[in-house]
């Protein structure tokens, strides 16, 4: 038994999540649209592709903790 | 395996497969143990048998029947795979227990899991084993087509089952990995909250310590000015003292002389008034002493009795020597002899000798006379008038007079040094001194409340200092304020971050289904002869269902339609999963006629990465197929009986 991948299919995953952007991104604060890009959501969703059954939910948290915090040091 | 259902001893059968050729392909006639070895490795991953029924076989069961009757109680699966790049060695054992009449009565399982040749601890082995093929999804990759030949009805309802089905789908198709990436924003949401409120109140007890702060700097500067002040202020009467200091130095002489003057003068002032109370004293005791005469008079009784008491001595001395004498000569008379050279006396000295005789008894008698007045006469006198006198105020009287003299005969010598120091003082002004003196025991006095005022602001900055020190360190020590505005930006990122991942969400679910729905219109497609199906839909349940090419659902009733269908979803599922697992696939071709089954083999040959096909030796390859198929099987198994009806064996089948 093997298998050759991780995670979700990527592409379709990564094209949902643009499209979400494109219609959520009007609604969202104004404090957060600067950082709610594709660049973003690519980020995201390759840590959900990456993630495995040892992260434990907070892995996953200091993951996307960490991903949103070098984007804000890197936009300021 | 070894003596697992029908399969006594040891068999083994390697399903690694080589590329381009990604079939393993086991034969076997009907009961002679395909199922079973499906359910050898269902078993040896989950621990868990299942019958023809769908009904859980109890572990001592599964011990070959041959076997149990040879005496063996144990029988074991062992399991070799590989996922993500790592090594697997799985082996469950389990052991029959027998009873009195030698019944199977139990079993004792026990499992043991390698990773990579480390060991993983009893209870994390299920987690590891279902992290490679998750138990509820193994149903679509472990695949036993009875069981699945019904799955359109599996899914049309809220049932356990057919929840936990659209969850397996879910899971292969990877929503789970966004679901959970959705819920820890929505956790960072909550969490970010939380520290902000945190912040807050950091921020208060920070504001709070700046206010202690600034206070405590306040009261610092306050009290090193008055110390500074007070310190200065002492160091300027420090200096006065010194001036008025040597100024009295300089006259040092002087002050001595004053002083000594003074000490003298006050001397004598108290001598005289001294005196002036003891001639006072004096005056009373004269007064008392009113019969001092008669005092005198007993002195002068005493003073005779001790002269006459002296004289009778003497005269009692002289009378007996005058005594001693006479009997001498008296002797010398009668012996006519001198009495002091015993020579003869001569007539002349007897008569000499005679006359002293008789001059002596003349004074003998004259001396024997009472003395007058007698010593008993004075003694009586004296101590009748002691009875009227009072030495003891004379004794007084005298111890006055002497301690007046002495304190008279003191004065005439102040009286000249304070002459002298008179004289010396001529020309220095007393009361400059006098002055400078008070001024310094004033300074003095400064000096002390200067020194108390100094000791108390010390003190006080000591305690600002320290009190700084605590709380610049907790100032210090407080989260830096420098955060909170990422903390903020953060929240409301992950805060937008969860609506588009809770929309991206329901976005990949329907984007999925749909490739699902066309993987499996494109494989049924494929599998089917006949074109009266437009495709499958596949509905909010994940359940497929057959529209024909008007666009009605077609209600199939064929279990070969059904069984195709099953076929196209579990083939489907495997092309769109998240993960590429290996199919292990029991008697797919069951219900399936030749053309179907040769489609199915086709696709298995072109699209899977690994598929296991258990199939009845009955169900022939078509010709025209099997040259091409055969190119993509890598090892083919034959399932035959073994020495006895209740034992099978499992071998490489060779090839013709």
């Amino acid at each position: 038994m093997s298998s050759e991948s991780m995670g979700l299919p990527l592409e379709k995953a990564q094209e949902a999540a643009i499209k979400s952007l494109s219609s959520k991104k009007e609604d969202a604060s104004e404090t957060a649209k600067p950082y709610l890009d594709q660049e973003m959501l690519i980020g995201l969703i390759d840590i959900a592709s990456q993630s495995k059954f040892d992260d434990s939910p907070l892995v996953m948290k200091q993951k996307i903790r960490k991903l949103i915090k070098s984007r804000i040091r890197k936009e300021d | 395996m070894t003596d697992f259902m029908p399969y006594i001893g040891t068999q083994e059968v390697d399903f690694s497969v080589s590329p381009g050729a990604p079939i393993i392909l086991i034969e076997g006639e009907n009961n002679r143990g395909k199922s079973s070895l499906f359910t050898a490795i269902r078993w040896c991953l989950y621990g868990r048998a299942l019958d023809r029924s769908s009904k859980a076989v109890q572990d001592q069961f599964l011990l070959n029947d041959n076997a149990y009757d040879l005496g063996r109680d144990n029988f074991e699966v062992q399991l070799s795979f590989s996922n993500d790049d790592d090594n697997y060695l799985l082996t469950r054992t389990c052991s029959v227990k027998r009873d009195a009449k030698g019944k199977r009565s139990g079993s004792t399982v026990r499992t043991f899991l390698h990773r990579n040749r480390d060991a993983i601890s009893t209870e994390d082995i299920p987690r590891y084993i279902n992290e490679v093929l998750d138990e509820s999804i193994s149903m679509f990759f472990l695949a036993d087509m009875e069981i699945l030949k019904n799955y359109e009805t599996l899914v049309e309802d809220d049932s356990k089952a057919a929840v936990e089905v659209k969850s397996a789908i879910e899971d292969i198709l990877g929503i789970p990995s966004l679901i959970s990436v959705r819920d820890a924003l929505k956790e960072i949401v909550d969490d970010t909250y939380k520290e902000i409120q945190k912040k807050k109140k950091e921020n208060s007890e920070k504001s709070e310590l700046e206010q202690k702060i600034a206070e405590q700097t306040s009261k610092k500067s306050n009290a090193k000015s008055q110390y500074e002040t007070a310190s200065a202020s002492m160091a300027e009467k420090k200096r006065e003292h010194e001036e008025l200091t040597s100024k009295l130095a300089k006259i040092a002489d002087a002050t001595e002389l004053i002083e000594r003057e003074k000490t003298l003068i006050e001397k004598n002032e108290n001598d005289l008034k001294s005196i002036d109370k003891l001639r006072k004293e004096i005056q009373v005791a004269l007064h008392e002493s009113w019969w001092a005469p008669v005092s005198t008079q007993v002195e002068l009784k005493e003073k005779q009795t001790r002269d006459q008491t002296k004289l009778a001595s003497q005269r009692h001395q002289s009378l007996s020597e005058k005594k001693f004498k006479l009997t001498s000569l008296e002797n010398s008379l009668v012996t006519n002899k001198c009495s002091e050279c015993q020579q003869d006396l001569p007539i002349a000295s007897r008569e000499e000798t005679k006359s002293a005789i008789e001059d002596l008894r003349s004074e003998i008698i004259e001396m024997s006379k009472p003395l007058i007045p007698s010593l008993e006469s004075l003694v009586d006198e004296s101590r009748r008038l002691s009875l009227f006198s009072m030495p003891r105020k004379a004794e007084v009287i005298r111890s006055l007079e002497r301690q007046i003299r002495i304190l008279q005969n003191d004065a005439p010598k102040r009286r000249q040094e304070i002459k002298e120091i008179s004289i010396a003082l001529q020309g220095v002004n007393k009361d400059e001194i006098k002055n400078l003196e008070i001024q310094r025991q004033n300074k003095d006095r400064e000096i002390g409340m200067v020194g108390v005022i100094i000791r108390s602001e010390s003190t006080k900055l000591a305690n600002a200092e320290k009190e700084l020190t605590v709380l610049n360190r907790k100032y210090l020590d407080a989260p830096k304020s420098a955060g909170d505005m990422e903390i903020s930006t953060e929240m409301a990122i992950a805060s937008s971050l969860q609506e588009i991942m809770e929309d991206t969400v329901a976005r990949f679910r329907i984007e999925m289904k749909k490739t699902v729905e066309k993987n499996a219109t494109e494989i049924f497609a494929f599998l089917g002869s006949e074109n009266v199906f437009k495709k499958l839909q596949i509905n909010e349940n994940y359940g497929l269902r057959l529209v024909d090419n008007k666009g009605q659902v077609f209600d199939h009733k064929s279990a070969g339609t059904a069984q195709v269908i099953a076929i196209s979803l579990i083939l489907a599922l495997a092309k769109s999963a998240a993960r590429s697992n290996a199919l292990v696939l029991d008697t797919p071709f069951a219900r399936l006629d030749e053309t179907h089954r040769d489609n199915v083999l086709k696709l298995l040959s072109r699209d899977s990465k690994q598929s296991i096909l258990l199939i009845q030796s009955a169900e022939k390859i078509s010709k025209e197929i099997e040259p091409e198929f055969r190119k993509h099987v890598s090892r083919t198994y034959k399932i035959s009986m073994g020495a006895d009806p209740k034992e099978s064996t499992i071998a490489l089948k060779k090839q013709v």
